[in-house]
């Protein structure tokens, strides 16, 4: 060989050298463009074993990770391997002695005394080399390759390479398992955000409220909004008789009563007593058996909220679960028990709003609300051009049961006419205390010959519901008249003084009656 | 960072044509190895893969090759590349592919040489 010979072949070998690193330049950076791909993570390591396996011309291999919670290796990636699926548990000193071993990471598969129970389960592949995959000292598992073609071991320089490849893998994985700790806190972070977004709505929705009915109405419908529910009722405590009465409800409610006493509710006793949140699930939770009563009320698995406020028990609200849904997440509990909170305050307001705008003895509305709720109703009447019907209602000879029977009976008759005007109302009717033994009722969109109806209803239910006090028999009846906008008046003074007119005349024509007054051209005409 | 990876076969008598389209660096061509494997059940061991369209080839497209060569060596078939770019030649002759197929400028010339 001449000498001109011998340096073109030492530059060929030289330029065959350079020519090989430059492919596993390319292969590294490929692997940096591997960690920018927006793919699942199995696609990631399965392009990067390609990677390794084709920049070092192997035939097989795979990487297995090491799953730190349960100390388990497992086969998450492999090209044409024996085994598609491996698992192996690593004891403490197997793991111990891979994460200190830190100065070299790449074995051949022969001399490694490591892994033996692994190693040999895939002897048929005849295994060349194993790379140990570790961020700073944490093990994230390893990876195996086979032969070249025609089972030609790799030559120690691509051993070398195969070592700064697998670094470079190493680095890829733990960057990617980091990723997805972050994608999953960032998950959890916008489900907090949608929660919160959720109960802030609920909230608005209820805060500003001041109708206790109407409140719980929108509770309800709000509860169905932050969770999946079949059915659902609200209940309101009423210290006085020691029993709760039902406010809302969501789903079939034909098997709930009105009202449930606490004596006769082991549900409601948990709750009052304890004053915190209640899963029962039948056969579950104690108690094992409900009172039959219970179950018809709340079912065989609900959940039961107080509605609190500064301590003081309001009341509750139960809820059942979507059939299928399996109950209540943890998610769904916090998220009602802390709407729950907010109802509270809620709900207190609006009793004590009740309470300002109603007479404590008859529960019918003050006569100051009714000045107001009738201003307002005659401009809407106005508005729409509907009917809006005026009754006043006086007890007769109410002066004379008073000095007969004491004040005492005087009072009873009082509640014994308000409860009959109470249960004779619709929604949006509205049933007053005038003053003294003198009744109003409001009833939007009615007109003459309705309201005359409703109050003639009424005359005979005061007439024929006995009221008994002390044992002795009282008879009541009361008189009656009734005005209509814009028939009879214009404004509220006149349509007050018409229906007073009418109850004038009542009165005037032998009491127990009830009077229509007069439409306005009649009035005129006369 | 490349167009999709496609490819369409062929079996010509004896001989099968695999036509490659794109880059053959992504996981879209381990249908190369696919095809191979299925042909070769079916004793088509004669195999031509023109790579015309594939200009760039990387060491994931190298694996997937490297394991058609296995399969068609335990066959005792025979497979050739056609159409390779200088580039390609070049990194195919380097990592030892060429030793185990047959290069060829020409798609026809390959099928020619396989079916005579």
């Amino acid at each position: 060989m001449s000498e001109s010979e011998q340096t073109s072949s030492v530059e060929q070998k030289m330029q065959q050298q350079v020519l090989r690193y430059e492919y596993v330049l390319e292969a590294l950076s490929d692997i940096g463009d591997e960690l920018c791909r927006v793919s699942s993570f199995d696609a990631q390591l399965k392009s990067l074993l390609h990677l390794l396996l084709g920049t070092l011309g192997v035939r097989k291999g795979g990487i297995f990770l090491f799953d730190n919670y349960n100390k388990r290796v497992s086969l998450r990636c492999s090209w044409k391997l024996v085994h598609k699926n491996f698992e192996y548990d690593l004891p403490h000193d197997e793991i111990a002695g891979l994460e200190a071993d830190s100065a070299d990471i790449t074995y051949r598969t022969a001399d490694y005394n490591h892994l033996r129970g692994i190693l040999e389960a895939f002897a048929e592949d005849n295994l060349d080399c194993i790379s140990i995959l570790k961020v700073r000292e944490k093990l994230i598992g390893f990876l195996v390759v086979g032969h070249k073609l025609k089972e030609v071991p790799l030559t120690e320089k691509e051993v070398s390479f195969l070592k700064t490849l697998s670094r470079n893998i190493s680095v890829a994985i733990n960057n990617f398992l980091l990723l997805s700790e972050l994608r999953e806190a960032n998950v959890r972070l916008d489900e907090k955000i949608q929660e919160v977004s959720i109960l802030y709505q609920a909230s608005q929705m209820i805060s500003s409220e001041l109708q206790l009915q109407a409140l719980l109405d929108m509770a309800m419908s709000a509860i169905s909004e932050i969770t999946d529910i079949e059915r659902g009722t609200t209940w309101l405590y009423e210290e006085e008789h020691r029993q709760f009465n039902l406010m809302s409800h969501l789903g079939d409610a034909s098997k709930l009563p009105e009202n449930l006493s606490l004596e006769d509710s082991e549900i409601l006793q948990i709750v009052a007593e304890r004053k915190d949140t209640f899963e029962y699930e039948k056969g579950k939770s104690q108690p094992a058996e409900l009172k039959r009563l219970d179950e018809k009320v709340f079912g065989e698995a609900f959940v039961v909220v107080p509605i609190l406020n500064q301590g003081e028990f309001l009341g509750l609200l139960h809820l059942c679960a979507t059939a299928g849904a399996n109950g209540f997440t943890s998610r769904d509990i916090r998220l009602i028990k802390v709407f729950a909170v907010q109802l509270g305050a809620a709900v207190k307001n609006a009793q004590l709003y009740e309470q300002a705008i109603t007479d404590g003895m008859t529960k019918l509305y003050l006569h100051r609300y009714f000045k107001q709720r009738l201003l307002d109703e005659i401009k809407r009447a106005a508005r729409f051009k509907r009917n809006l019907a005026l009754i006043m209602v006086d007890i007769d000879h109410f002066k004379r049961l008073n000095d007969t029977y004491g004040h005492q009976t005087g009072d009873e008759v009082l509640k014994h006419v308000a409860s009959i005007l109470r249960r004779a109302v619709r929604t949006h009717d509205l049933p007053v205390r005038y003053g003294g033994e003198e009744f109003a009722l409001v009833l939007p969109e009615t007109d003459m010959t309705g309201a005359v109806a409703v109050a003639e209803r009424i005359r005979r239910s005061i007439e024929t519901d006995f009221l008994e006090v002390n044992g002795v028999v009282i008879k009541i009846t009361a008189s009656f008249g009734v005005s209509v906008f814009s028939d009879c008046a214009d404004d509220m003074d006149s349509l007050i003084k018409a229906a007073d007119v009418a109850l004038y005349w009542s009165k005037e024509h032998g009491r127990n009656q009830v009077t229509a007054a007069p439409a306005k051209v009649t009035r005129e005409v006369e | 960072m490349s167009e999709e990876f496609s490819l369409s076969h062929q079996v010509d008598g004896p001989v099968l044509i695999i036509r490659t389209k794109g880059y053959l660096n992504d996981l879209g061509a381990e249908q190369v190895d696919e095809i191979c494997s299925e042909h070769l059940e079916k004793s088509v061991n004669k195999i031509v893969i023109n790579l015309e369209q594939s200009p760039l080839i990387n060491s994931i497209g190298i694996s997937i090759l490297i394991g058609v060569i296995e399969a068609i060596e335990e066959s005792g078939g025979a497979l050739a590349f056609t159409n390779l770019t200088p580039t390609n030649r070049k990194t195919f002759e380097m990592m030892g592919l060429l030793q185990f197929a047959e290069p060829f400028d020409k798609e026809e010339e390959a099928v020619a040489k396989y079916k005579g």
